[in-house]
């Protein structure tokens, strides 16, 4: 591969064949090598597998032996840049999972932390695969900045203010810069250079600077528990404002607190910065698994400002007259199913019957015909009567001893 | 059922069962009380009159006409009443129910009168004929215990005869009377000697007495039960033990069993038992809604008809058996969880045909 490349006698290079596909071909910042580009163009599919599956194999076999592992990532990198001159981002390089496999591999690296070339690699990840998608891009930024990915190296304060200042966010751009000096990242210039432009450029536009932001509680502070749903910091800022008996500087202070306030979802209200102390252990999601359909970006909201009537679904809207309570109904309520008895015989099929036995015959040993139990619902007739004549005529009529006879002849015939 | 459909099976090109077409020319009575029927009994003297008992407490008589029945009279009682019947000449209909009275309405003046009264509700009641000198007289058995006879024309019943339990169903042929009771006693009365209980058995079906009616030969009786079963017996040992027999009906094996259980069958109680009084077959209806025709003698059954969606709480034949009357209302035996404002209440009148109650030779 590259070396063996080397080692070659130089050939001319066909511009022809470069010529035809210069379309195709994505410009990397650092340039392409002609040579190299023509052998991709003229590489087919299995040429190119195989140098894949070469570098898998190493990855596999010899990553742990290296002490630098980042640079065997780096060098499978390159080549595939080599070999898919039509871009990175396209399904068949295979890149997006081969970097964010890479990246995901060194996330919690002392060693790569501050790394130029990992931060860089991280830097290119997003404008590959995330161009025009501030969202996402802030998204991984601020997962990178939580992680301290670049925390010591000005290049990523750069990079992340400018994409704030494109975002139109100043206040949080300049905040970050000033994060970036205080935290001593190199080259130290550089992020002064930034601020000073920035504090010039928004100068000239008349936009005031806020600078106190308590943007930096998010970052610094990271282990700051929540207290009931906000932060310490929130509610000593609160608290002060209760304090302050004016009413006219308390409204300026809830106003304050307002302003840096976000929509992310319709009913949540909270800063951009927010979900990352929520899932500080998480790890950031590949993309395929993050790009979503239907997800809602954050949405900046104005404070006190009235967002009229949310459109509804007309389905879902309950009318006026459930508005406090909604009626169920039961049908099995007060109103029990059919009692049936069953009986079960051996060797033979079950019977069901269409009655209640628990009616008929009662746990006191009364029995009742099926008129008797009408008329006692319809308090024509009443138990106690039953009860009544039934002392009475069973001393005359029934001798106890007639009845056992009787029931000993039941079960007599019962076990036959 | 089991010792009738072998036979059934067997019986060649008469159909077994009958389809609803088979009731289409039923005379219908729609709507003959505000509440479910309690009883249906024929004129022993007329072909097309009858009463009708109501749990709405009335009693009505009807009279059919060029196929349309027509309400005749009806009277009161103060409470549900729960039978009726004629006396033998046709001219009076005695009823009794649930406020303890006996009464007996003239049919020619419109009138009716307290004959008599037991301590609890009356549930069934008889015309019969009694004693050496073979007098009509009136039968009442009622929940206090006790049967009475009455001769119309006193207040005070003739004699009262204590029973094992309370009466829950009574029928007299001839000079037999049986009287079922709870607790499943069974106790016969010969009327020539009425003041005295002949013999006391227990009903040799396992769950509670439903109904009991007597054969037109008054040699024995048939007892159902609330769960569909019936038993032919005679009052002589002998002769129970050649021809005794017990037998399974008004039940229907559910279709929808899980698979690999086994089948399951839906029993409902026999409401009603009627002889034939020509022929000497009977019919017996019930809770699923459908009634059958059956010989007692050839042990099969002659007819059925598929049910009706409604129970059936009595049914009842003519004197000449070419009508048989059944009421389609419901008869209670879910209690008040199987009522519904549209449960049916109506009285048909099927025209029986020979191949439905006429006994068959044996082949």
């Amino acid at each position: 591969m590259p070396s063996t490349i080397k080692n070659k006698k130089r050939e001319i290079i066909d511009f022809t064949k470069i010529e035809l596909e210069k379309e195709n071909i994505l410009p990397l910042r650092q340039g392409r090598s002609a040579e190299q580009l023509t052998k991709a163009l003229e590489a087919d599919e299995k040429e190119k597998k195989r140098i894949k599956k070469y570098y898998e194999r190493r990855l596999i076999d010899e990553l742990d032996t290296f002490d630098d592992p980042l640079a065997l990532h780096l060098e499978y990198i390159n080549a595939i840049n080599n070999l898919y001159p039509q871009g990175a981002s396209s399904k068949q390089s295979g890149m997006l999972e081969i970097i964010e496999r890479c990246l995901m591999q060194f996330q919690n690296s002392e060693k790569y932390r501050n790394d130029i070339r990992y931060l860089e690699m991280w830097l290119w990840y997003i404008e590959i695969f995330f161009p025009d998608e501030p969202q996402e891009e802030q998204y991984i930024f601020v997962f990178m900045l939580r992680n301290k990915i670049g925390s010591g190296l000005a290049l990523f304060y750069d990079s992340f203010s400018s994409l704030l200042i494109e975002m139109k966010r100043y206040d949080e751009a300049a905040q970050l810069l000033r994060l970036g000096i205080r935290e001593h990242s190199k080259p130290a210039y550089l992020l002064i250079n930034r601020l000073q432009s920035l504090e010039c450029e928004l100068l000239d536009k008349n936009i005031p600077l806020n600078d106190n932001l308590p943007l930096e509680a998010y970052f610094t502070n990271v282990n700051d528990p929540l207290i009931l749903g906000r932060h310490k910091t929130d509610i000593i800022t609160s608290n002060s404002a209760n304090r302050d008996d004016s009413p006219r500087d308390s409204w300026k202070e809830t106003l304050q607190l307002h302003e840096d306030i976000f929509q992310d979802e319709p009913v949540e209200v909270s800063n951009i910065f927010e979900d990352y102390r929520k899932d500080i252990t998480a790890k950031l999601e590949p993309k395929r698994a993050r790009n979503k359909e239907n997800k809602m970006g954050s949405i900046a909201l104005e404070a006190n400002i009235n967002l009229g009537t949310l459109p509804q679904d007309e389905s879902s809207v309950v009318t006026d007259r459930f508005k406090d309570k909604i009626p169920i109904y039961t049908d099995h309520f007060g109103r029990t199913e059919p009692v049936y008895k069953y009986i079960e015989t051996i060797n033979s099929k079950a019977e069901k019957i269409d009655c209640n036995f628990g009616l008929f015959y009662e746990v006191s040993g009364n029995e009742y015909c099926i008129e008797e139990i009408l008329a006692i619902s319809r308090n024509l007739y009443t138990r106690d009567k039953v009860a009544n004549s039934g002392r009475a005529t069973e001393s005359v009529e029934l001798p106890t001893r007639k009845k056992n006879k009787a029931r000993t002849m039941i079960q007599r015939r019962q076990r036959k | 059922m089991a010792f009738y459909s072998s036979s059934s099976s067997s019986s060649g090109p008469t159909q077994t069962m009958a389809t609803e077409k088979d009731l289409a020319n039923d005379i219908v009575v729609n709507n003959p009380a505000e509440d479910s029927i309690s009883d249906i009994a024929f004129s022993p003297q007329q072909d097309f009159l009858f009463s009708s008992s109501s749990w709405d407490g009335k009693v009505r008589i009807w009279d059919v006409q060029n196929g349309i029945a027509q309400g005749r009279s009806q009277y009161e009682h103060m409470g549900p009443v729960l039978t009726t019947r004629w006396s033998n000449d046709g001219t009076k209909v005695a009823s009794g129910g649930c406020d303890n009275i006996v009464k007996l309405f003239d049919v020619a003046s419109g009138q009716n009168q307290q004959i008599g009264a037991h301590d609890a509700p009356v549930k069934v009641l008889r015309f019969v004929n009694c004693g050496p000198t073979n007098t009509e007289c009136l039968v009442t058995g009622s929940w206090d215990k006790s049967i009475k006879y009455w001769d119309l024309r006193q207040a005070q019943p003739i004699t009262t005869l204590m029973m094992p339990d309370r009466v829950y169903a009574m029928d007299s042929k001839q000079q037999l009377l049986v009287v079922g009771t709870a607790e499943r006693h069974i106790a016969i009365i010969n009327l020539s000697n009425p003041t005295t209980i002949f013999k006391t058995i227990l009903s040799p079906l396992k769950w509670q007495t439903r109904v009991i009616s007597c054969y037109n030969e008054g040699d024995g009786y048939a007892v159902g039960s609330v769960e569909g079963r019936c038993a032919i017996r005679y009052v002589d040992d002998e002769v129970q033990k050649k021809s005794g027999f017990s037998f399974k009906c008004h039940r229907q094996t559910s279709p929808n069993r899980a698979p690999g259980s086994q089948g399951q069958s839906m029993v409902y109680p026999l409401n009603s038992i009627a002889f034939h009084p020509v022929y000497g077959t009977f019919v017996t209806a019930g809770g699923d809604g459908s009634f059958h025709f059956w010989d007692k003698n050839h042990r099969h059954r002659l007819r059925g008809f598929p049910s009706l969606q409604a129970s059936i709480p009595v049914v009842s034949f003519n004197r000449s058996g070419s009508v048989m009357a059944y009421a389609l209302s419901y008869d209670w035996h879910q209690g008040y969880m199987g009522n519904r404002p549209d449960y049916p209440n109506v009285i048909r009148l099927h025209p029986t045909t020979d191949d439905e109650v006429k006994e068959k030779r044996k082949r």
